[in-house]
């Protein structure tokens, strides 16, 4: 008896050892850490063109290199770069997918399908659609501020939504759900190359809009924006107000913003009520009026709140009659508040939802004046 | 304990009551020995009757014997024969403190080799034994490796009853008790035990007592050579028996309730039981301001487990879990990575072995050694190491941590060394969760480890808020109302003697 239990002591030990997933000794210097990659239409009659940036090792200083494959699946692909390097690729750190347009416009969701299922790139990555040509040439640009040109697009991914709000932040599994939820549509931020006087650079163009898996079409900046008002991610940007008639504009700097949406049930009908509550800063003031009174600064947020339901309605109307898609999500809002209903009119969703009536009003807030008290006049 | 064979011809040792056959007769047994020194006397005014003074060289205060011992003796002015008895002698003419009419044979051989002076008188088979020890001993000084910025200075000593002073002096009271024991067949190491009567946990001490007699060694030379035989956990590298150099580390556990062993011979000094959080426990601790005290605590935690863990982790992180290094710090140590010779694991036991050796000259090396050492081990080890690309520079810097918190917690040197490279091993083959395994497998030695009855990790599952205060915070003296519930029976720490 006691043999027996020291044995079965002994194997439970000894099974630990085996029976956890870590094998692996790789040193760390035989991995190429990807942080990125970019899949196109493939050439020579395969199926994907691959790009990859991945750690450069072999300068003394911080840089990338670009590794090119072809392959009829995409881990084909990424398996045929053994071909190419020495080192195996680690996907571990990858931050960023681009997508070309050609390839989305065909179905994004087979490419999701290998960075999804592996267990080296993690769910957290972002996936983007490239305005260019082909998603390649996004990863021949020089990076600006960082040394690889796959994490200056992740931060500048980052600082978009704090600081400017004009594309969405979309991680890998914030895309599948949207995929394959109820009544929601995926919308990826999309990329493009900036022309500049100096060396061309890169630059968050604003929103692709995808019906299905298939891209159907870009929305530019300021209608990001306004999706992010609907989607109730603003967490900071800008508003741009012209208060009168002369076309001086004033500056809103957003502190805070919640959006509520709604629908609401009438007569077996569903409308969507939009409200938006923003917190501002007044930090810049063009005018020639001054509007730093009371009742001046009433006039200015009564203008901003006129701007913004007209943008945001505007841009629901082109998103229905253009993409017809919902990447709003009216419809788990619908499915979530009242499940029989949405069960009832799922299937007439598509037509429903390029004629669903949507009210939106706003209310926007201009707490303080920053640190003028009036704005400069020029002397008599 | 003593041997067989010599305590049989101790015995049948008979002197007689002429000194020239005593004489003789020590002669005999001390054969060969030329310290031993006979100094014949003579009174002037009783020349008839002979004296001899017999004492080893070296052994004894040559003045003490001079004056308190001779002196009198000669200048000594009986009325007549007859009142010249060793009687008289031990009671009215020797100055010694301590004078003892003794006529065995065993003690009077003891008393000569521990450095007291035997008066021997004509007709008398009885000796005198005067006490006229004065050997030469090292001086109070502060311990090299327990040195404190604030707090006593003073350190024990080689001598036993110098050592004993300095414990008596800091805890007056009849309560502290002090037994003396011999140890060795050969060496007749004279020791002491030392408790507080009424605070001392007596399981404990009962138990000690058994265990000193459960063994025989024919020398002690330190008191790790008792230390092995009697603690608990014999083939753990943890220790479950504490010892210092520092007369009020010996008091204040002796205040909470422990047990000190004083040999002679060595400055060291147990104190038993011991528990695990000891190790982590500085005297400076109760000096310094709590806040301060505390944080000093909870640093020297950290680096017990940053001493023993980071080669292991660094080893996971970068072979097995890559994923887990931020991209910036990936490009950084693969960079420094590329072309050393040596898989990751290697050049982490060669960069350990080398800091060991490095702090172990350090430890053994004459003094002004110490900058060719500083330059051998910061420049060439170091630096060019890093240049030539044997080592990478991150290993460098592992080590570098690993050995400086290792030298935070002296105390626990041995089992840190060992469990480092355990720890680096099962990283080795199964990265993180080899290093999960690892200290799994301490913490079920751990809290398997006891000392004289108590779990040594009996600290860390206290239950009361009195039991936590000395632990990962030292709490303010006002605050620490009772001793740790384990250790003594009398809980109150300011009870009264009577008080029970």
């Amino acid at each position: 008896m006691k043999t027996g239990k020291r044995l079965c002591v002994l194997l439970l030990i000894v099974s630990m050892f085996f029976l956890n997933g870590c094998w692996n000794y790789r040193e760390i210097e035989t991995l190429a850490m990807v942080s990125g990659f970019a899949i196109d239409k493939g050439t020579d009659g395969h199926k994907y063109h691959l790009t990859f940036e991945f750690l450069d090792l072999t300068s003394e200083n911080m840089g990338s290199k670009l590794l090119e494959t072809d392959g009829d699946t995409v881990f084909d692909a990424v398996r045929n770069a053994i071909s190419k390097s020495q080192k195996k690729l680690m996907f571990s750190d990858c931050k960023i997918i681009l997508i070309s347009k050609e390839l989305a416009s065909e179905g994004i969701a087979p490419l999701l399908d290998f960075v999804t299922r592996d267990t080296e790139p993690r769910i957290t990555l972002h996936p983007m659609i490239s305005e260019e040509k082909t998603a390649g040439e996004i990863l021949q640009q020089k990076p600006l501020t960082d040394h690889l040109i796959c994490l200056e697009l992740n931060q500048i991914l980052d600082q978009n939504t704090a600081n400017l709000a004009e594309a969405p932040k979309i991680r890998l599994y914030q895309a599948n759900n949207l995929l394959e939820g109820q009544g929601s549509s995926l919308f990826l931020p999309s990329i493009k190359i900036a022309k500049q006087k100096a060396a061309s650079t890169l630059e968050l163009a604003g929103t692709a809009v995808f019906k299905q898996d298939k891209l159907v079409g870009f929305l530019d900046r300021n209608q990001s924006k306004d999706l992010l008002f609907i989607k109730n991610q603003i967490k900071g940007g800008l508003l741009l107000v012209s208060p009168d008639a002369s076309g001086q504009k004033i500056t809103l700097e957003i502190k805070e913003s919640k959006t509520e949406i709604k629908p609401v049930f009438v007569n077996q009908l569903v409308t969507i009520q939009i409200n938006i509550k923003t917190a501002c800063a007044l930090a810049e003031d063009e005018t020639s009026k001054s509007y730093d009174t009371l009742e001046g600064l009433k006039k200015v947020e009564e203008r901003a709140n006129k701007m913004l339901e007209s943008d945001i309605t505007g841009t629901i109307q082109t998103v229905q009659t253009k993409y017809d898609s919902d990447i709003f999500g009216f419809g788990s809002l619908v499915y979530q508040s009242d499940p029989q209903y949405w069960e009832k009119e799922k299937p007439k969703w598509g037509e429903l939802f390029p004629t669903l009536k949507v009210s939106v009003t706003a209310d926007v807030k201009i707490l303080n004046t920053a640190v003028a008290k009036s704005t400069i006049k020029a002397g008599e | 304990m003593g041997n067989e064979s010599s305590k049989q011809k101790n015995e049948d040792i008979v002197f007689t009551d002429s000194v020239r056959s005593n004489m003789e007769l020590l002669k005999q047994i001390f054969k060969n020995d030329e310290t031993l020194t006979f100094r014949e006397i003579e009174n002037p005014m009783v020349p008839s009757v002979e004296f001899c003074l017999v004492y080893i060289d070296g052994m004894v205060n040559n003045k003490l014997v001079n004056e308190d011992v001779i002196k009198p003796l000669v200048d000594y002015k009986p009325e007549q024969r007859e009142s010249l008895t060793l009687d008289i002698l031990a009671k009215q003419v020797m100055l010694s403190n301590s004078v003892e009419q003794e006529s065995d044979a065993e003690k009077i051989l003891q008393a000569i080799i521990y450095g007291d002076c035997i008066l021997m008188m004509d007709g008398f088979s009885k000796f005198l034994i005067l006490n006229t020890k004065g050997w030469s001993s090292r001086s109070i000084s502060e311990p090299e490796n327990e040195k404190v910025l604030r707090g006593p200075r003073e350190g024990f000593t080689e001598a036993l009853m110098t050592n004993l002073s300095l414990i008596r002096r800091k805890i007056r009271t009849p309560d502290l008790k002090m037994e003396f024991e011999s140890f060795g067949t050969r060496s007749n190491t004279k020791a002491c035990i030392c408790y507080l009567e009424n605070v001392v946990n007596k399981d404990v001490l009962a138990d000690l007592k058994k265990r000193l007699e459960s063994f025989s060694i024919d020398g002690t030379l330190d008191v790790n050579y008792l230390t092995e035989f009697i603690n608990d956990a014999p083939y753990s590298p943890f220790k479950t028996i504490g010892s210092t150099e520092k007369p009020d580390i010996v008091a204040a556990k002796l205040l909470e309730g422990r047990v000190a062993l004083v040999l002679d011979g060595t400055p060291v000094v147990l104190t038993m039981p011991f528990l695990f959080i000891e190790n982590f426990q500085s005297d400076e601790d109760y000096f310094l301001n709590y806040y301060f005290a505390s944080f000093g605590r909870m640093l020297r935690l950290l680096a017990f487990f940053v001493s023993t863990g980071v080669p292991a982790i660094y080893l996971a992180l970068t072979t097995f879990h890559h994923e887990i290094l931020p991209l910036a710090m990936t490009m950084s140590i693969s960079q420094a990575r590329q072309g050393v010779p040596f898989p990751t694991v290697v050049e982490a036991v060669l960069m350990l072995l080398v800091f060991e050796m490095l702090r172990e000259s350090g430890a053994r090396m004459p003094g002004m050694m110490g900058q060719a050492l500083s330059i051998v081990g910061a420049l060439v080890i170091g630096q060019a190491a890093v240049q030539a690309k044997i080592v990478s520079a991150p290993m460098i810097i592992v080590v570098a941590v690993t050995g400086i918190s290792g030298l935070m917690i002296p105390r626990v040197k041995g089992a840190t060394i060992l469990l480092r490279f355990i720890l680096l091993g099962m990283a080795s083959i199964l990265g993180l969760y080899g290093y999960m395994y690892g200290m799994l497998g301490l913490l079920i030695h751990l809290f398997n480890l006891n000392s004289f009855g108590i779990p040594i990790m009996s600290s860390t599952y206290a239950s009361t808020l009195q039991d936590k205060k000395d632990i990962t915070v030292r709490a303010p003296w006002w605050f620490m109302k009772k001793r740790p519930k384990y250790l003594s029976p009398n809980e109150t720490r300011e009870a009264s003697r009577s008080r029970k």
